[in-house]
Parts: structure tokens; sequence; C-alpha cells
């Protein structure tokens, strides 16, 4: 662990300009959001880097909207706090908001930011999950002009992603989701809150009728392979079929197959795996049950269990 | 890289020549003298470092001053209501909120800020609050029936007006 | 007895309002003028010669001041045995020994400077667990070990790497295990764990270049006696060195022994006389101050079918870590009363401390007590199962009542251990049936609902000895204002020590609490205090303060006789005031008698010294002593938890605690000081440990992953004080400090079986080794489970 050496901040004031610096100060520079990523790795990662480029000052790269066609549109510095207590996102994705009430405590969540939280592609990130269930988009800009990702494309790896050094991740967009859209986030962790997750699961569900069979179900892993996951073979189980907690285990059974866990210093591989599965099926039968709209901190730790 | 920032600290206008890679923890203990701000990990899991940034609970630790530029800060120094204790100080000595005390800045910051929010907070909703603050000595029983008197004097004084 | 009127009132703390505003001054914020800042370079090899040390780049550094490896600072040191260089010398025996340091203009140059410090290393085998380090043919990880100079009591045996070997023989073990219906072995472990206080450590030190007095700021537990080791090590006269603390951001043993400070004292030698301060960050606090011990614990017993205990044998390997520090002491005093607070006739234990290449373990609040309980109230309850009884019923068949003669040949007194034992288990209503706090998980429905969570009651008793004997002295001041100042050693870690004394002062001179004041820390002006360590304080320092008092009370008395014309009346004090018994309107206030007979710039000053005096010494082949403690703790804390099956998640639903203090001198810090050991104790149970891989790298030296309970992970708290008058203690005192956490994870592991079927014998209970224990269940039809140690 290190103090944080000498180094050069720069402070654009457009995603170009912010583009720009990097292309001409060349590799060694970091961008910089809330830094609750960055400082702790500059303190305990060993990163050193030459310069940073502090986005905070870019106008309009933050804040929550829903546009016209229903999509949802969460620019790059949101804080995670924001989303975690966003009326709009606590009522048409409560998981969402619940996955952001996972990341570390207030004070970070008070900095921490979804762009941030994205680019830095950590494995483990609670939000990513969330965001894979609702086919969420990247929007990167640079001084060259934009392009969009499906998120699933934009990881390739822990700390990689597909963007060029000179890219700046600006927005996610959430497209518009089935009315009946019912979802659930679990954070698998030894204690309450503060860990990062040993395993982490969501789930986006549209179920139709009484006899509850499922239209679509999208179900994503956190903390289990080098890149937050889609589990498609474990979706495969359940979609277009009768939703019962028997199809649920076997959803569960399929995730922990197609996991990629390792072990680490926090659980073992199998211990990971076998987690998949209990909580997959967990967050499948929390979603199919769910109630629309906020839910108190209680209740959503008692869906753990 | 030197850098000249404006800040807001507790309520007075300040400018300082400050590196920017210097943490605001560092900037306050160290360059400014406000030691009332604790450091205990340095890395965002221990909240002993709480101060308010333009309004809200962070961790002094992960923050540039490099960032600072026009911030509004307020310390553990500045939650004083001019000479008088605030409740939420008030109620942590009444009910053994404090032990060895290093936790407590931090503890008392991050109560500020729910109190903010929320004057009627549960028991589970001051917890919740207090997650990202870790203290060793107390258990946080007294620290929680601590923040729960606080509201209720805070409560009588604004129906008081 | 004379009415009470401070003691046993839950008045708040004395130093709560300096702490609640931030102007408390920590050893971590401490600036002196002109000081350096210091930086050290760490082992990155757990056992290794050192070949070379290249300092030439890091001493060009500009801004730099000093650069010192081992042969700039040629002293060794270590409390029971003077086995700690000040920096590596030669080798180094764990990853994060200080190899090097920097003292430089700021902080950004120091740790430049560091970095540039070239070592080269040849590596050397390593040993990370006690049990294999003193295995026959193990190599020494300390070769000069017979050289070294160490207390007079420590044996050390024959066996390799082991730096004390306790004993205790009593009765005939191998007969009683043939006189028992059921003999049961088992084998426990605990691994290491740190104190983790919220500050982390630091030391300033100064060395005067032309006194050469060396004077050092620092939050040290134990001034007095950090003040001795230095002296020693140095060879310096002890009037030439001086300790000075600020306050303690929480301490829990780990602030005693020195770390920090040799570091400090190393470089201040070489600063020309300007203070050079060193601060530890997180991630040094880790891997280079100190640990609990880790312990591998092998438990036999013998039971009659009526669940009276027949005999005990255990063997107890104590991980010392690179250095012995306190090990021995903890080795002696974990060892004895391992086997329980039991009546049993035939004990034999072997208690050995054997180095490792880990960090150095040191003091930890409960000094032994957790490990040994952690081993032995979990067999009891194993003993219990097997015999179909009930825990409580072969508890009570068996424990310490007053007048036993405790199986190390003392005679007990003041014994409240089945009043706590009635009381937890009463507070988690022990036999009924599994209950479901409404509170939790939903209330009865929800347990229906959910037929992964299973619900089990548990708990655990324990005994702690003090460190005996030792001497606290004070002194108590008055002035002409009627002030008090008390002058104690004892140092406020936050356990309270400091409303505790005050509360004792006031008494004695029956002033209001406002008009008493601590004095500061400063081993100048305050008179000797063997340490603040071993729930000692409130008892040996509480009775040097009330006498401290009640001197300066008589001389006041001695002094208002004629003031109050008085002649063979009977003076009394009350509300601040000296006054004739029969006439109580001739009263005087006592500032007014100092200021009368000694003017305004007069102080009365009341002196005392308090010794427990000691019977016989321990003897070193039996482990036997009649007075083996001044006083002894009592305690049983009792657990609810729910297991979830599917995950091995474990939830405290509800714990209490029952403690024997003797006499609460103030209940509100009672119950805090039981609430925040059953929070350290909680966490030991559950969650903590320092994962120490096999090369010897501590790989979570940080908050994010070695895991302090937050305020979310308690349960309800139940505490509950009992009152067992200790005659010799302050008002009936004993101690509290360190058996909060001392049954906790014995008590929680109790409950876990219960809800289980399987008994976890390593800890911590977290969710992936319950898991793989109820997985084992399920695929072997075992009931036990046990792991290696790594």
């Amino acid at each position: 662990m290190k103090r944080p050496e000498p180094l050069e901040i720069f402070q654009p004031a457009s995603v170009e300009e912010a583009s720009a610096i990097v292309k001409e100060k060349g590799p060694g520079g970091r961008f910089l959001a809330g830094g609750t990523d960055l400082i702790i790795a500059i303190k305990e990662k060993g990163l050193a880097p030459k310069y940073v480029v502090d986005l905070k000052r870019v106008p309009n790269l933050s804040g929550i909207r829903e546009e016209a066609d229903g999509s949802l549109t969460i620019r790059a510095l949101t804080t995670m706090r924001e989303v975690e207590i966003s009326p709009l996102i606590r009522k048409r994705f409560p998981f969402l908001a619940q996955s952001a009430a996972e990341v570390g405590s207030i004070q970070i969540r008070n900095r921490a930011t979804v762009g941030g939280n994205m680019a830095n592609a950590t494995p483990s990130a609670d939000v990513a999950p969330s965001l894979l269930v609702l086919e969420a988009r990247a929007k990167i800009a640079s001084a060259g002009g934009e392009r969009v990702l499906s998120l699933e494309e934009f990881f390739h790896g822990p700390g990689q992603t597909a963007m060029l050094p000179e890219e700046i991740l600006t927005a996610i967009v959430i497209p518009p989701t089935h009315p009946k859209l019912v979802g659930e986030y679990i954070k698998f962790s030894p204690r309450e809150m503060m860990d990062l997750a040993y395993v982490g699961v969501a789930i986006a569900l549209v179920l139709n009728g009484k006899e509850k069979r499922c239209e679509s179900v999208r179900i994503a892993l956190g903390a289990v392979s080098p890149t937050p996951m889609r589990a498609r073979k474990a979706e495969a189980v359940i979609e277009k079929q009768i939703f019962t907690e028997e199809l649920a285990e076997k959803a569960g059974e399929e995730a922990a197959k197609e996991c990629k866990p390792i072990s680490d210093v926090r659980s073992s591989a199998e211990y990971r795996r076998a987690m998949v599965g209990t909580m997959t099926k967990r967050a499948l039968l929390n979603a199919a049950a769910q109630r629309p709209g906020p839910v108190p901190w209680v209740e959503r730790r008692e869906r753990r269990y | 890289m030197m850098m000249k920032i404006r800040i807001t600290l507790n309520g007075k206008s300040i400018s300082l020549e400050v590196p920017a890679h210097r943490l605001l923890l560092d900037l306050l203990r160290d360059e400014i003298g406000l030691t009332g701000t604790k450091e205990g990990c340095g890395t965002g899991d221990c909240g002993a470092c709480t101060v308010f940034l333009n309004g809200k609970p962070v961790n002094s630790c992960l923050i540039l001053s490099g960032e600072l530029d026009g911030a509004e800060i307020v310390t553990i120094e500045g939650l004083k209501i001019g000479p008088e204790l605030h409740p939420i100080q008030k109620a942590f000595i009444q009910d053994g909120g404090v032990q060895c005390g290093y936790c407590t800045s931090g503890m008392l910051m991050m109560s500020k800020a729910l109190l903010d929010e929320n004057l009627n907070p549960t028991e589970e909703e001051i917890r919740f609050a207090l997650s990202g603050n870790l203290c060793r000595c107390t258990g946080y029983a007294k620290i929680v029936q601590a923040v729960q008197d606080a509201a209720a004097e805070l409560r009588r004084m604004r129906a008081e007006g | 007895m004379e009415q009470l009127t401070i003691v046993g009132k839950p008045v708040t703390r004395v130093d709560a309002e300096e702490k609640v505003t931030g102007e408390a001054v920590y050893g971590y914020d401490l600036v002196l003028p002109d000081m350096l800042y210091g930086k050290a370079l760490f082992s990155p090899k757990p056992h290794a010669r050192i070949k070379r040390i290249n300092t030439e780049e890091a001493k060009q550094y500009p801004g730099v001041v000093a650069v010192i490896t081992g042969k700039d600072a040629p002293w060794t040191h270590g409390e029971s045995i003077k086995d700690k260089p000040f920096l590596a010398q030669d080798k180094v025996r764990y990853i994060g020994e200080p190899v090097a340091a920097v003292a430089a203009m700021d902080e950004d140059t120091a740790q430049a400077a560091v970095r540039l410090i070239e070592v080269e290393y040849e590596d050397l085998p390593a040993y990370f667990s006690p049990e294999e380090a003193c295995k026959p043919g193990a190599i020494p990880i300390h070769e000069n070990f017979a050289s070294y100079r160490k207390f007079d009591f420590i044996v050390p045996g024959s066996m390799p790497n082991v730096c004390e070997h306790f004993k205790l023989r009593t009765g005939d073990v191998e007969k009683g295990f043939r006189e028992a219906d059921l003999v049961l072995e088992e084998r426990y472990y605990v691994p290491v764990i740190q104190h983790a206080a919220i500050e982390p450590h630091s030391s300033h030190a100064q060395v005067d270049p032309e006194s050469g007095r060396v004077t050092i700021w620092v939050a040290n537990d134990a001034p007095f006696r950090a003040l001795h080791e230095i002296s020693e090590a140095l060879g310096l006269s002890q009037e030439k060195i001086r300790f000075i603390n600020p306050l303690q951001g929480g301490g829990f043993g780990s602030k005693g022994g020195l770390k920090v400070e040799t570091i400090a004292v190393a470089l201040a030698y070489h600063t020309k006389g300007k203070p050079v301060r060193v601060k530890f960050n997180r991630e040094e606090t880790f891997i280079s101050t100190l640990t609990r011990h880790e312990a591998v614990i092998h438990i036999k017993s013998g039971v009659k079918q009526d669940g009276t205990l027949a005999a005990r044998q255990m063997t107890l390997y104590w991980g010392a870590g690179a250095y012995a520090e306190k090990s021995p002491t903890v080795c002696i005093r974990g060892s004895l009363p391992a086997p329980g607070p039991y009546r049993i006739p035939h004990v034999r234990v072997d208690g050995y401390a054997a180095y490792t290449n880990k960090p150095v373990a040191g003091s930890f609040r409960g000094y032994g007590i957790p490990q040994g309980a952690w081993a032995c109230e979990q067999h009891m309850d194993e003993i219990a199962k097997k015999l179909r009884m009930d825990p409580v019923e072969l508890r009570l068949k068996n424990i310490f009542v007053d007048g036993d003669l405790a199986y190390w040949g003392e005679q007990l007194h003041s014994v409240g251990l089945k009043e706590t034992l009635i009381k937890a288990t009463q507070a988690i209503e022990w036999g009924k049936p599994p209950g479901f706090p409404a509170s939790q998980l939903g209330g009865e429905e929800a347990r229906r609902l959910k037929p992964n969570i299973k619900i089990g009651k548990g708990f655990a008793c324990i005994s702690k000895p003090t460190r005996t004997p030792t001497t606290s002295k004070a002194g108590v001041l008055v002035n002409s204002k009627g002030e008090i100042t008390v002058l104690a050693g004892t140092v406020e870690i936050g356990q309270g020590c400091s409303t505790i004394l005050s509360q004792v002062a006031a008494e004695e001179l029956k002033v209001p609490l406002d008009k008493v004041r601590m004095a500061p820390l400063d081993t100048d002006m305050i008179p000797f205090d063997a340490s603040t360590t071993s729930s000692r304080s409130t008892y040996h320092m509480g009775n040097a303060v009330r006498r401290a008092a009640i001197d300066a009370r008589e001389k006041l008395m001695e002094m208002a006789r004629p003031m109050l014309e008085a002649k063979n009346e009977e003076l009394a004090c009350s509300n601040g005031k000296v006054y004739l018994k029969d006439q109580p309107q001739m009263a005087l206030p006592i500032g007014d008698v100092v200021r009368r007979k000694l003017g305004n710039d007069g102080i009365v000053r009341g002196d005392a010294s308090y010794t427990y005096e000691i019977g016989k010494d321990l003897d070193l082949e039996t482990g036997h002593s009649d007075h083996a403690s001044a006083f002894y703790m009592y305690a049983t804390q009792a657990a609810e938890v729910a297991v979830d099956e599917e995950t091995g998640r474990v939830r405290i639903l509800r714990m209490s605690a029952a403690h024997d203090v003797g006499k609460a001198i103030n209940p509100l810090n009672c119950a805090a000081q039981i609430e925040g050991g059953l929070a350290m104790g909680i966490g030991s149970a559950l969650h903590e440990e320092m994962v120490i891989d096999s090369q010897g790298k501590v790989r979570n030296p940080s908050f994010l992953d070695y895991h302090l309970v937050t305020s979310l992970d308690l349960p309800e708290m139940i505490p509950i004080i009992v009152e067992c008058p200790e005659p010799e203690g302050p008002y009936g005192a004993k101690g509290l400090g360190e058996p909060g956490l001392a049954p906790t994870p014995a008590a929680i592991g109790n409950a876990v079986a219960d809800a289980i079927g399987v008994r976890i014998c390593d800890l911590p209970l977290n969710p992936e080794r319950v898991y793989w224990a109820i997985q084992q269940k399920r695929a072997k039809g075992s009931s036990r489970w046990l792991t290696e140690v790594a």
C-alpha cells in the first residue's frame, strides 16, 4: 500500500477535449470519475499514472433520463447512490437500484459512478449483472465520434474493455423493456454489507398468464468469470417453459456448470460454483414472486436466505 | 504538480496551493492541521475519514486535492452549532456511543448525513447508513441508540421551531 | 458499608466530549516541531539470509536525511526473550519484518526513497505451523536461541523452535482415563487473527544529541514496560528514557510490546536531534505489528456416566510467529486454565509456544483464553451429546464454585460462574424449542417456508486469570480550588479507565465528577504502573487510586482539624467539604482547606501503591500455584443462531453475555465493554482470519478482505452484569475488559453444531467452511469435520 505519487491532473470541459488530452499525452494516463477504484488501484495495486483526466467538469455527463421510446439513459458520471435512490429506477427496475445499493458504503456510493465502474470492468461489479439482464448498451465517445456497443461486447476481461485509450464511456442505455418485466439481484458475500460480491446473480423475467409461462428470461452472473456474464444455458432451461421451482433449480444447476469461477483469498472456485447454483435458483424464485416497486433494505436482505 | 484551489472549509472560504496528488484526508490533517478526521484504512473500507463534500458524506482518503477546486467541505470540526454541541454529539456522549473515539468523527458525520435526509429512521435504517463505518470497540448498539436519541431531539427541536 | 455516591452509577464518560468534537489528539495525529518522516522497508521473504543491502541510491535521493539498516541499530529487544532486532540482522524471519528505514523531509520523499533500497536474499526453509515447527529435525528459526537473555521462568524444553514449554501436572491422567466410562479425544484449531484497532500504529521518537535522552511518543498500552524494554535494549538507564502517551484509538493488546517504536528510535539516532515520526498504514499494521496466537489444541477427556469429569489431557501448540514477544506468558496463562472452569481430579497440560515464520503474535484481548475455550467448551458439548445429557447439566455438575480447589492448586473464592451460566442460558430461553424471534427472518411463517434454515442454541463458560503479581501506583492531587488531578499510569485505550478512576477518586474525596481530571500520561511525571493489560486496571489501579485518594482525604482532614477547631471530634467528608460529624454546619470546602494551609498555589498530594501479594510462584514442574491470579473473571455467553444449509451462512439471532465483574463501578461502561467484546468475539467466530498462504504472505491485509463486523452483522445483544464481590477489589470489583470475547466463538460453535448436527473444529465459521461441513456430513453421514492446518 502506498501514497499517491506526484501526477498531473487535467480537467477538460468537454469529451472531445478529454479525448484529445489522452491522444496528445499518450500512454500512462487514466480517466478519473469518482476515483473509488482508481485511487485504490494507485494505493494498493502499484498503479502510478503520470497524469489523470478528471471528467467531473465535463457538462452533461451525469443524470438519469427516460427517453420517449421508453429507453433509459444513465449518463456515465451518475453516482451509484443516485441510481440507488432514483425514483425512476426504483419504479422501473428496483433490482437495478438494489444492485447499486450493494456497492460499498453510502460514502463510496456518493463518489463511485456507473460509468467508472463499467469502464474498470471488475468481474464482481454489482450493477453489471443487472445491466446485462436489461441488455444495456454502452455509449462510447472520443474526439473522433461516437459508437454504441452492447455491454456484453464491452467487457473483455478483468480491467479490460473494448474501449481505446482515448475513448470515454459517456452513458449506459437501457433499451425499452417489456411492461411485465420483473427482476432480482442477489449479492452473496459473508458480511451483510461492505464486501465484494463472492457471487452476484441478476434476473430479468417476463412471465405470462396464470400459468406463469416464461416469455423471456435473462440471467447474468458476477464474480464468477473474467467478465460479468450472461448464463445463456441456464436461460434456455426456463425460456418458454412454465415457471416452477424445479425448473429454477435446474437453471441454477446449469448456471453453476457454465460459470468459470476462480479460487482466491475470498473463496474457492468450487464453493462459488455451488453458490451460483443456489443463488440463481433463489433469484429466479424471488423475481417470479415479486411485487413491483422499491423494497426496504431489511426485506432485500431476507431474500438472500 | 502544484495547484491553486479555492475551497469552502467549515463555512470559511480558503485558497491553497497544494500538490494535485495530495489526498483530501492528508490535506485536511497534514497541511491544514484539522486532525479530527481520522485515517483507519486508506481504502474506503472503514469510514473513519468521512467528511461532507458538496453536501454529501464521502471517504476523504479516496479524493485527490486536484479534484477539489470550488468544493465545499465540512469536517467534524464544523459539526458544532456555534459554541453548542450538535444534538448528535450530545447523544453520543449521553448514550455511551464513544469508547476509544477513533471512529467517532466518521460515525458522527455519517449519522448527520442520515438525519439530514431522514429524521425518523428505523434501527435497520440507522444500521444500514452506518455500515460503512467500522467500530472495533462498541459493538454498535450504543451508537445506534445515540442516533435514535439524536433523531428524537432533532424532531423535538424542529417541532418547536 | 458507606453509601456510595458515584461508584456504581452509570455516569457518562469523562473523555467523550473531546472525542466527539475531533479535538482529541491520538498518536496518529501528533505533529512535532521540526519533525522528520520515517518509512520502513519490509521483508518480502518469510525466512532468508540477507546477503547484501544497497542503500546508496536511497541516500542520494533529495530530501533524505538518513537511511539505516540493522547495522546502524545493533540492538535486540523482547519482553520475555531478547530475540528481536530493531531492524533485521543478517536474516529475516517473516514477511513484513522491518529490514531498513528512511527518514526524510516529508512522507512522499520517504516513500520514494525507501523503494530505492536494494536487498538480496538467500531463501531458507520456512515453517508456517507451530506443530510442524517443533517436530524433531526442524531447523531452528533462531540459531542462537540458547544465548538469548530470557525471563527466569522460561522453560524452552528440548523440541526445536519451542520458546516455552508449560507443564501442568495434577493427579494421574492415565488412571483417570482408566476409571472413566467415556473417553473422548479431539483436535481443534484457531487461526491467526488481528486486533484491528481502527487507529493504525505509529510512533514518534527523538534523541537529544547532548544528553543522549530518548523521548518516545507512542500510544503504547504499557509505557513503563516499554520503557524498561527500551532501556535494556539500548543499555541506557531508565532516567534517560521518557514515554509520552497520546490518546490511543483502540488497543485490544495490539499496542503493547515494541513494534513501530523500535524503527522510530533507530531512526532518531541518525537525525541529529530532530524528532522522527513513523506511521504504519493499514497494510503495514496487518503484516508488521502483532497478531493473536494461532493454536492447535488436542484435548482428551475421561468422564463418568453421570457426567463427572475424571481426567483431562491437553496439548496446545501456540504459534508464536517469528519472535517470542509475549508468547511464553500467553502459553502459560492460556494453557493453565485451558481445561476449563471445572473440577477435574486428573489433569495434564502441555503448552508449547513455537516459533514460526509468520508475523509476530503478541498479547490479544483474552490472552490465550479464547483459544482454549474454543476447544474445551465445544469438547464439553460433545461429551454431553455422547452422554445424552443437557450441556447445562453437564456444566453444573462440574463447574467451579466457591471453595473449590482448582486443578492448579488454588482454593477459589468469589466464584460467580454458576450465576452467569444460569442467567446467560435463561436469557436465550435455553431448553425451550429453538425460538424464532418475530423480528428475525419474518417470523414463524418464514421458518416453515424456509426448510434450508436450521436453528440452534449453544453457550460456553470461561474463567480468566489476570497477570499476577503486578503493581500499580497512583497520586491524587487536590488544589486550592478543590479540583482533583489523578496521576495514574493506566492508558485510556477506549476501555473507559479515565472515567472509572475518576469515579473512584471522586467517591473517596466526595466531590462531583466534574471536579476530577486525569493527568496526561508521561513517564516523567506519572507514578509506575505495570501495564494496561490483562483486565487488571480497575482492580489494581482502582485500588491504588482509591488508597491515594484516601491518603489525600486524610491529609485534608488533618489540616482541617485546627481550622474547624476540632479537638477529639470526628471529621467527615462529603459534597466537597470537610465537616464535623456531629455539627455538619461546621464545614469547609476542601479547596479552602488547601488554600488556608498552603496558599493559593498549594497542593495536597495523596500517594499509594497497590501490589497483589502472591503466595508461592508457579511451580515450573507442576504448574501449581496457590495464588495464580489476583482475581478470576467468570463468564457465560449463549447464542441462538440460524444456519442456511444451502450456503453455510451463519446468522446470529440473539446472544446473551453474563459476566461476573465483582462490582460494576460503572454499569453503562460495563455494558459497553460486554457489547464490544461480543462484537469482536462474533467477528472472530464467523469472519476473521489472517489468511497466510503457503509462502508466508498475508493475503488479506486490508479491511476489504479482513472482515470486521459491521453494524449490520450483529444480533440483539443481551449484556448481563453479575456481581460476586472480590474482597480485595476496590468496592468488590474484578475486571472485565477481556472476557467479553473469550467464550463467544465456542458459544456460537456449539449453537451451530446444535443447528446442523455437525461439529466444526476450525475457526472461523465462515459460510464456505460451514457449507463444506454440511456437504461432507450429507455425503458420509459423518458428524465431525476437521480441516488440516494450512
